[in-house]
């Protein structure tokens, strides 16, 4: 970068593009996708036992649980704390994946009262709500990396629903682990990897 | 170009009148906080660029300075101040008026 200012019209587009850039600056919150991750994990582990001590209404309430538990886990993450940068698409970040838990939530809550909750549709549920997160989190960003993540999860979304009941909860779990906690894993550890070339 | 007649280079800022010290006020204009490595990786300067031109904005009153520590870990954080609002501001309508904006 020049150290000396050129000239003013070229200043003043200067400016406004680093502003631009650091409004779009957006802090991946690897740590994030690592909690909720864990998170799914266990949720997934709770429904197939559910499942298989014969209790699948209590799918729906394991899936509030996990919701709870995360946004409470997260309240540090909502108030900056660990978070590299405080902007305003950071903040839309947080309320996208409260959305896209929402909906899940809703969802599964829904077709518990219903009656027609099935573990298999409640991973298919679980799937297509992380989709909606990754994709939400992927316009904010601006991020296609985040956009090819929630592909697999879209496809979770459709395919899960159709796969033997038991056979379900293993897929969400391959897919949590694949995209969602290893990613998670990369960006703590990327930026684990920047904040020690800027200690040293 | 030709300047507007209202346009006088001696009313711009010497401390903004550098394109990283500007780089850094313009990035903290448009957000809350920012910490050291996300805005170093943002303007493109180097660790040492960084200490020297942050230490000028800050002995000018143009940023503040946060230290805390996440874990064990220093973790050092900027954000513009109300002067510093002003000065950017006050920097960017002068170049207006060059370019007759």
């Amino acid at each position: 970068m020049a150290t000396a200012a050129s000239d003013p019209s070229d200043d003043l587009a200067f400016i406004r593009k680093t502003m631009e850039d650091a409004r779009r600056t957006v802090d991946l919150g690897g740590i994030f996708y690592v909690l909720w991750g864990s998170l799914c994990v266990l949720g997934t582990a709770a429904s197939y036992l559910a499942a298989w001590l014969g209790a699948a209404g209590l799918i729906g309430a394991v899936w509030i649980a996990v919701a709870l538990a995360g946004a409470v886990a997260m309240i540090p993450a909502a108030r900056g704390r660990g978070s590299r940068t405080k902007t305003f698409a950071s903040g839309l970040m947080g309320v996208a994946w409260g959305c896209a838990i929402l909906v899940g939530a809703v969802f599964e809550v829904g077709a518990a009262l219903s009656g027609t909750l099935t573990l298999e549709s409640a991973m298919a549920g679980v799937s297509a709500s992380i989709a909606l997160g990754f994709l939400l989190s992927a316009a904010i960003a601006r991020s296609r990396a985040m956009a090819l993540l929630s592909v697999p999860w879209w496809l979770g979304g459709l395919f899960i629903g159709t796969l033997p009941a038991m056979t379900a909860p293993l897929a969400l779990g391959s897919l949590t682990l694949l995209f969602e906690l290893i990613p998670g894993i990369v960006i703590v550890a990327r930026r684990k990897g920047r904040e020690h070339e800027a200690e040293a | 170009m030709r300047p507007k007649p209202d346009y006088d280079h001696r009313r711009l800022d010497d401390v903004l009148h550098s394109r990283l010290r500007l780089a850094i006020a313009a990035a903290l204009a448009a957000v809350d906080e920012m910490e050291f490595s996300a805005l170093r990786d943002l303007v493109g300067a180097t660790d040492g660029n960084m200490t020297t031109h942050t230490r000028r904005l800050e002995e000018e009153g143009y940023i503040e300075v946060r230290k805390r520590f996440v874990g064990r870990k220093p973790c050092t954080s900027y954000r513009l101040t109300k002067k510093g609002k002003a000065a950017l501001a006050a920097y960017v309508e002068e170049l207006g008026k060059f370019i007759g904006k």
